[in-house]
């Protein structure tokens, strides 16, 4: 399947296809979503109307997570394979996880401004979450500073591999940093203790940001695809133009 | 043709292999540098490859070289069953030396020896023979830019490989080194070995195959 | 002397010789630790339970202050192409790279730590943990370093961009490599189990990171 979508023109009849619908489940989801998260659900009875913050947090916080799985899978298959669109997907993948991050920051540290009193709190998830942020940055400042796209596609791909492994002896290790105190977590999705009535609009803003995050990429990977093909056009035909002047003279 | 009076020592005897390279085509992103390139060399042989800048002569080179992955084709070494790795075959002369600017000639000429499994005794006759004796041992970061290549060269020889592939080899050297140069490599094919170089000078060689790479795009 | 200790050898020469040797992460410590407390502030019960975080902590930047020649030269003057050809085993001609590196630059650095959390009042033992345990990371931080270093090669004015690329990734050794002085100092029983895990932080370095740095001087080969 991954060799069957290399083909350009295959993937952009994909592409033109899902946009659309990817866009409109998007915009569906964030409002059921939002409306479940602000009005149809009830406050915490620890929280109070603050709990509605976690609406936001927790999925952008997953969305980060998820969207650095995926940009080391397309180094992956870049790594391997050689398919020029897993790089370009790598590639764009990298700022929106970023902003994802960011988001999740930001929300965090709103959320949990009610419960610690502070803007900030050292515990092991948030501290992931900003090492994640780290790793982002570093993978798109690398990319950034080579000038030869082709060593900048295999460069970014051996970091985010290498990022990964990374990333599960990070969260193993801040686990442990942050166990010797036990500040008070944000959440604590326990499956059985959390209710129906907190799940459902969980899941569901975390559908809408997926499918949000996905529209943005298959966007953009459109887009940067069909730059890179008007521009090999261009290049053809300058090339046959000299060459016609070359004969000429 | 000696026309100096460089004398070479004698090394332990290589085995002298062929070169093919079939179908190479290499692009820098969606520019194609090269397309469709194939060459046979065999012992004994030199090719010259020419062509203005930016006509992917370097990149062409390494990718003979194992450095680069081509888009298409390959590269093979030796005529055996078993095609012999570019490691074992091939001594390359980059667009850099290779050397260590702290480091003096004695010590990165003994370090590649020990490198390639060799003794020390033939660096001194490769450095007469190019003229460099008595710069043995001053820092390269003390030595002109001919005279770095020229130890540079002397590194290529002390490999004792069979296949050599030169980037601009010439390129900092005036008319006695390319001289020595023409000698050196005449030296190395009267022993089997066999000599790519990617040049845009006009450089002499004996018996040597031009290929402009202009015309393969 | 085999190939790899012949590489070995000379990656320590080329560290005295063209790097100034152990000067430059030394200097570099020594500065951090006393900058430190300059902005900490004199409070002695303050600084003691810092210590040993600051030791950890200024041993990773200066381990980070060479991490750009190491491999940054070789790409530059084409000595990373003749290795790629010596027929050498390139996972073991990395590490022996980065071995050689550290063991001519990084030694002062466990010495320098003993001392620096002696200044900030931490009692001897702990002291002596701390500095054991940033001799069991100096592997792990040296490694990662020669990764950053490596995907970083040639690049101009690399410094900022290889302590992007190297701080996440040495996250997990600074939290056990400082927690073994931590909990020393604090008398409970982890002491002994950060400076376990901070062993099998190296040594797991050792053995996935050569092929990292090699995937990626080749990467950089283009």
């Amino acid at each position: 399947m991954l060799s069957y979508f290399s083909n350009p023109q295959r993937f952009d009849r994909l592409a033109r296809t899902l946009i659309p619908v990817f866009g409109s489940l998007t915009v569906v989801l964030l409002g059921v979503g939002g409306w479940l998260a602000l009005l149809g659900s009830p406050p915490d009875y620890q929280q109070g109307e603050t709990i509605r913050i976690m609406y936001v947090h927790v999925p952008a916080a997953y969305m980060a997570m998820a969207l650095y799985a995926a940009l080391a899978v397309a180094s992956f298959v870049y790594f391997v394979w050689r398919h020029a669109l897993a790089d370009t997907a790598a590639e764009i993948i990298a700022p929106i996880g970023a902003l994802f991050t960011v988001l999740a920051l930001f929300t965090g540290s709103l959320w949990g401004k009610p419960m610690w009193g502070t803007w900030w709190e050292w515990d092991a998830r948030m501290t992931s979450v900003l090492v994640l942020l780290l790793v982002y940055l570093g993978y798109m400042a690398l990319r950034a500073a080579l000038e030869d796209a082709q060593q900048a596609a295999r460069t970014g791909a051996v970091l985010a591999m290498a990022g990964i492994v990374n990333l599960v002896i990070v969260k193993f290790s801040v686990d442990w940093w942050s166990s010797l105190h036990q500040p008070a977590s944000l959440i604590r999705l326990d499956g059985p203790t959390i209710h129906a009535s907190q799940l459902w609009p969980l899941v569901i803003m975390i559908l809408a940001y997926s499918f949000l995050a996905g529209w943005l990429v298959l966007y953009r990977l459109r887009s940067q695809a069909l730059r890179r093909r008007a521009r090999a056009l261009q290049r053809q035909r300058d090339q046959a133009a000299r060459q016609r002047e070359e004969a000429v003279s | 043709m000696l026309t100096t009076t460089a004398i070479f020592p004698d090394l332990p005897a290589f085995r002298p292999e062929k070169t093919r390279v079939s179908g190479l085509s290499l692009s820098r992103g969606d520019l194609t540098l090269v397309r469709d390139f194939s060459l046979d060399l065999g012992p004994g042989e030199a090719v010259l490859m020419s062509g203005p800048n930016g006509t992917g002569k370097t990149t062409l080179l390494r990718a003979i070289a194992g450095f680069v992955r081509p888009d298409e084709g390959r590269v093979s070494f030796g005529a055996g069953p078993e095609p012999a790795s570019s490691a074992d075959c091939v001594a390359w002369l980059g667009h850099a030396d290779g050397l260590k600017s702290v480091e003096t000639p004695r010590q990165a000429l003994r370090f590649w020896a020990q490198m390639g499994g060799q003794g020390r005794s033939a660096i001194l006759p490769l450095l007469r023979a190019m003229a460099i004796e008595s710069l043995i041992d001053r820092p390269v970061s003390r030595l002109s830019r001919g005279q770095q290549r020229r130890c540079a060269l002397v590194r290529v020889a002390l490999a004792n490989r069979p296949v050599w592939l030169l980037d601009e080899p010439a390129g900092p050297l005036d008319g006695g080194g390319r001289t020595r140069l023409a000698d050196l490599v005449a030296w190395h094919r009267s022993r089997g070995g066999s000599v790519i170089a990617a040049t845009h000078q006009l450089l002499d060689w004996s018996d040597a195959r031009r290929i402009d790479l202009g015309a393969h795009r | 002397m085999s190939a790899l200790g012949a590489i070995l050898a000379r990656e320590a020469r080329l560290a005295w010789a063209g790097g100034g040797g152990p000067a430059g992460p030394a200097a570099f410590f020594l500065g951090a630790i006393t900058l430190a407390p300059l902005a900490i502030g004199p409070a002695a019960d303050l600084l003691v339970a810092v210590g040993p975080g600051i030791m950890g902590f200024a041993a990773l930047l200066s381990v980070l202050q060479s991490a750009d020649r190491l491999f940054g030269d070789d790409h530059v003057d084409g000595t990373a192409e003749l290795y790629l050809l010596s027929g050498v085993s390139l996972p073991g001609l990395v590490l022996a790279k980065v071995l050689g590196q550290a063991s001519a630059t990084l030694w002062p650095l466990p010495v320098i730590g003993l001392f620096g959390a002696l200044m900030y009042g931490v009692p001897v033992l702990p002291a002596c943990v701390g500095a054991l345990a940033l001799l069991a990371a100096i592997p792990a931080l040296s490694l990662i370093a020669g990764f950053a270093g490596a995907l970083a090669a040639g690049v101009r004015r690399s410094g900022l961009l290889i302590a992007l690329i190297a701080t996440p990734m040495m996250v997990p050794v600074l939290i056990f490599a400082a927690g073994a002085g931590r909990s020393a100092l604090a008398g409970d029983e982890r002491a002994l189990a950060n400076l376990l895990l901070t062993i099998a932080v190296s040594l797991a370095t050792a053995a996935l990171a050569p092929f990292g740095i090699v995937a990626a001087v080749r990467s950089r080969m283009g």
